[in-house]
């Protein structure tokens, strides 16, 4: 595979986990630090599975999703109801255990050598067509009634209370939805670089996620994408100024955050309607004059 | 306003897009290589000019340059760049003038794989000399046999060049004893010549060069009737160890083995003695320089031994040593030797492909060297397990904060 | 035998304990005051311990120079801190989301400002700064910095308490921290109330950066140390420094009893364990107000 295909593949990846932050963090303001743990717990049991078990990649994909449901629900119940400091930092002290646990269990996940020998599964296909499928999820999911909701209790989760939206069982739902993303992600990531370890998978990916969403807008979902696909490849277009690059990207968030906490996209999509209007203002405003 | 700030960020973005534009040959490493390379390059053109000019050989390297990793890594650049004027002032391998082109893993594995692909993809680069950095070494194997450019390194895990059937992998060389082979060095001499027979272990189970280096350690106490009374781990960002010492202390051993790197020798040498930990201390070849004075506080390592890859006061080092100095205004270290020797084997290999240097028959002739007179010692590379025969170590303590060499070990005992 | 080494064991609780008590109480100053978690406070640690370190190697002060030049080192950052990250959004009235991103950005770009500056490798102080290294009493030692942590911990926080309860600009402070927009109609300038809890807690935070360094080895991730008293504020309980102070010893003690029970991999998934326990079993936290997240 040609360095950019390989560039490209592994930024669509992380592009889907991106898109688990947009929902829950984004379109519901739930900050998470532990969905990076979600993404690792992904990569680790579809590898296990496929090698170790010798299991169809389908099979294994599967049996980390369903994994990945049932510790998201544990980690939701237990926290959603309480405050949003808490739901930090619970999320936090989950992905900090998860990295333990995984580096712990030396014998089935090879602990601090990494797992690696994962047979390369991910074809540039596979990835480019899951963030395509991805994306249009969340769109789908933020015109529906389901998203509606999620901007209600966003601005005002009391009065949502009020209006009677579940709020319980709808934060839980996203955060289920949004931790399989993250799942996802990790599997189709492990079976791209065929070596994963715990350290890749700490509160510091989680954190840059978040600034991903935030600089292109959180009520943005081309924003977001867009974000995504810049902020990711920056590393790899910027290798030599690795460190005046994240300091520049710091700066450019704390840009947005104070002038424009919108992010840069604000709410603007990528539609056919907003497209239009992009070629046609000026003729109107003539016009009236 | 609003416009306005719009307007500046997205400047700010294309700035920064911009600077990307710059080729990759200009990274940081090359302001050492850039002003070394002048002068040879000055030298070469007279005799270049009665030939007609071939083209480059293209050496990649993967070091850390701005990770935590970076006081091991760099050093291997200097001593590869060192290398490469020497041969370069004298007209290049077989006419063939060596560029070197080299990328910061900064630590990070998915950096390193994405440097690799960028190397042999779109630098044609034939071989690549690798980091001392075990976990990079074991992710970069298997892209290493898809892509088929050998990888010379110092990564000390087995795991790096050994695949799990067995076999080696088939493009991956280790340039030094493997950490197998140095935590067995150590553990030997504790037990014959310090006649320890109770030992605690402290290494972090996060790192796969500690891991490697305790499993050995462990195995050959065991095996030569010892017991290790206490083993206590502790992960990367771990800065207080005083519960698993004080602990150890507990359990009365007679040494404590602590493989680590050099972010934590000095923590875990001061807070020993702390603790009032007397024993010995014996520690992994990353002891220099963190555990040296004025690093650590020499009152903390009194009674430490080490296992080095060559012995620093031996004088027959010390002319390439002063001239390492002089060019980059620091001793060298282990690394820097093993370094040197690691990418020596690779101009051997490069220069015995005459005409037709592939990276095939690059891979191919550094799994057959034999001899090569390097700092270690003779190496001979086995072929079938892509590291040096076992290479003797030397084994190092210090004294007011200073090295001082004991003896050369292996793991069957004392050099003859 | 046993038992010497389990009170060595709760000296080394107590001791780490103590250097997250003093992180944990610069943090929750911010965390009282403006309600959000401020992850920059790890920025001011980083960059007071540098600070302190050129002091230390560059001109040669003595320990007391040093401490002094971090709690000044701390201050100036933390309000620097406020001005560009989060002045703007408290002025806009803008959702604790906000304040959560700018927050851990300003921590971030402060790490790459010390990775610039100094290398991503890492750095100590001269051993010289201390001349004792540890006391010894019986079998048990106890190492001066953890002491010196201690004895600060305990007088900063004597200090803070007294601060907050006899002085104009404590009880400010406090009422700010009950209710920020009632006491600026109270003709309370809210600016300077917050101004000056960044700046205490920017001068908490340098001494512990400060200290920590001295303990630890510098490196430019040394604020990643901060959520630490992230854990122990929200456990402690908003509205009660004292909560924070113990949860933070506790977090310490906990920890050092983990390591020496089940080590350093598992700790985390029990901490996790311990962690949701409590908050189900007591979601206000140790010691605090009970406080529902207002829409």
């Amino acid at each position: 595979m040609t360095f950019y295909l390989t560039v490209s593949l592994a930024i669509a990846v992380s592009s889907i986990a991106v898109l688990g932050t947009f929902m829950l963090t984004g379109m519901n303001g739930l900050f998470s630090l532990g969905q990076a743990a979600f993404m690792g717990l992904g990569a680790y049991v579809s590898a296990i599975c496929v090698v170790n078990y010798g299991l169809p990649l389908p099979v294994a994909i599967l049996i980390s999703i369903g994994i990945t449901i049932v510790l998201a629900a544990f980690v939701g119940l237990a926290t959603l109801k309480i405050r949003q400091d808490f739901f930090a930092l619970v999320t936090f002290g989950f992905g900090q255990a998860v990295i333990g646990l995984l580096t712990q269990m030396v014998n089935v996940t090879g602990g601090a050598m990494g797992f690696s020998n994962i047979p390369e599964y991910t074809t540039p296909a596979l990835a480019f067509i899951s963030l395509a499928v991805a994306i249009v999820f969340v769109w789908g999911l933020r015109k529906s009634h389901f998203g509606r909701d999620s901007l209600a209790i966003r601005s005002n989760e009391l009065a949502a209370k009020v209006a009677g939206i579940n709020v319980f069982k709808h934060k839980m739902i996203i955060f289920i939805i949004s931790a399989v993303f993250a799942a996802y992600a990790g599997a189709l990531m492990a079976f791209h670089t065929q070596y994963v370890e715990p350290a890749m998978y700490g509160w510091i990916t989680s954190v840059t996620w978040i600034i991903i969403v935030f600089f292109g807008g959180r009520d943005s979902l081309t924003g977001t994408v867009i974000g995504a696909l810049v902020l990711l490849a920056m590393p790899e277009v910027l290798r030599f100024t690795a460190a005046w690059s994240t300091l520049i990207y710091c700066v450019i968030i704390l840009l947005i955050i104070n002038l424009r906490p919108r992010g840069l996209f604000g709410t603007w999509e990528l539609t056919l309607r907003s497209l239009t209007r992009l070629f046609k203002p000026k003729k109107a405003v003539e016009e009236v004059k | 306003m609003k416009r306005l700030s719009i307007l500046i960020v997205v400047l700010l973005v294309a700035a920064l897009a911009m600077s990307a534009c710059a080729t990759p040959t200009a990274a940081p490493a090359a302001t050492v290589a850039a002003a070394t390379t002048a002068a040879p390059a000055a030298a070469g053109a007279t005799v270049a000019a009665t030939e007609a000019a071939k083209p480059d050989i293209v050496i990649g390297n993967l070091q850390d340059e701005s990770g935590g990793m970076k006081a091991l890594s760099i050093v291997l650049t200097y001593a590869a760049q060192m290398k490469i004027d020497e041969i370069n002032a004298a007209g290049g391998i077989n006419g063939r003038k060596i560029k070197m082109i080299t990328y910061d893993t900064q630590s990070d594995v998915n950096q390193a794989i994405n440097a690799y692909h960028r190397l042999v993809e779109q630098d044609k680069a034939v071989a690549v000399f690798g980091p001392p950095v075990s976990n990079i070494g074991i992710a970069l194997a298997p892209v290493a046999e898809e892509l088929k450019v050998p990888i010379v390194g110092l990564f000390m895990d087995d795991n790096a060049i050994i695949q799990p059937n067995g076999n080696p992998w088939t493009y991956m060389f280790l340039g030094q004893d493997s950490a197998a082979i140095q935590g067995k060095t150590i553990a030997a001499y504790t037990i014959n010549e310090l006649k320890a027979k109770k030992i605690a272990v402290l290494y972090n189970l996060q790192n796969s060069y500690s891991v490697a280096l305790a499993n050995a350690f462990d195995s050959l106490v065991m095996a030569q009737g010892g017991t290790i009374v206490d083993q206590e781990t502790y992960t990367t960002t771990d800065k207080d160890f005083h519960a698993q010492l004080t602990k150890m202390k507990a359990a009365n051993p007679d040494a404590i083995y602590f493989p680590s790197y050099p972010v934590e020798i000095p923590l875990i040498y001061e807070q020993a003695y702390e603790l009032g930990i007397t024993i010995p201390m014996i520690g992994s070849n990353s002891v220099p320089p963190t555990g040296l004075a004025p690093q650590t506080d020499p009152a903390a390592t009194t009674n430490t031994f080490y296992p080095y890859g060559i012995n620093p006061t031996d004088p027959q080092l010390a002319d390439w040593s002063a001239k390492y100095k002089a060019l980059y205004n620091a001793d060298p270290i282990a690394q820097s030797y093993s370094g040197a020797d690691a990418f020596g084997i690779l101009v051997q290999a490069i220069t015995a492909c005459g005409d037709t240097v592939t990276s095939e028959c690059i891979t191919q002739q550094v799994s057959e060297v034999k001899d090569y007179q390097g700092f270690q010692g003779k190496i001979t590379m086995s072929p079938t397990k892509h590291q040096p025969d076992s290479l003797p170590m030397a084994i190092m303590t210090i004294a007011n904060g200073a090295p001082k060499f004991v003896e050369f070990y292996t793991p069957e005992g004392p050099v003859k | 035998m046993q038992s010497a080494m389990i009170f060595q064991q709760v000296i080394n609780g107590l001791s780490l304990g103590a250097v997250y008590a003093l992180i944990a109480v610069g943090f929750a100053m911010i965390f009282n005051v403006l309600k959000f978690s401020n992850f920059a406070h790890g920025g001011v640690l980083g960059i007071s311990a540098y600070a302190g370190f050129i002091a230390a190697t560059t001109f040669k002060l003595p320990l007391v120079g040093v401490i002094l030049v971090g709690i000044l080192a701390g201050a100036i950052t933390a309000v620097i801190v406020e001005f560009v990250a989060f002045r703007w959004i408290r002025l806009q009235k803008g959702q604790l989301i906000y304040f959560f991103v700018t927050s851990v950005t300003m921590l971030m770009l402060l790490e790459q400002i010390l990775i610039i500056s100094f290398g991503a490798s890492f750095e100590s102080f001269p051993y010289t700064l201390l001349k004792v290294k540890a006391i010894k009493l019986s079998n048990l030692t106890i190492s001066v910095t953890s002491l010196l942590t201690l004895v600060v911990t305990i007088i900063a926080f004597g200090i803070l308490i007294y601060v907050l309860k006899k002085t104009k600009v404590g009880i400010a402070i406090r009422a700010a921290s009950n209710d920020l927009v009632a006491t600026s109609l109270m003709g309370i300038n809210v600016d300077f109330v917050v101004i000056s809890a960044f700046v205490i807690s920017g001068m908490l935070g340098g001494l512990s950066g400060v200290l920590y360094g001295i303990s630890a080895s510098l490196s430019p991730q040394i604020g990643e140390i901060v959520v630490k008293g992230f854990i122990a504020s929200v456990l402690g309980g908003l509205g009660s420094l004292t909560g924070v102070a113990i949860a933070a010893v506790a977090l310490g003690l906990v920890e050092v009893f983990l390591i020496s029970t089940i080590g350093s991999g598992l700790s985390p998934v029990v901490i996790f364990v311990i962690m949701i326990v409590f908050l189900l079993v007591r979601p206000q936290g140790f010691a605090g107000v009970s406080f529902a997240d207002k829409a």
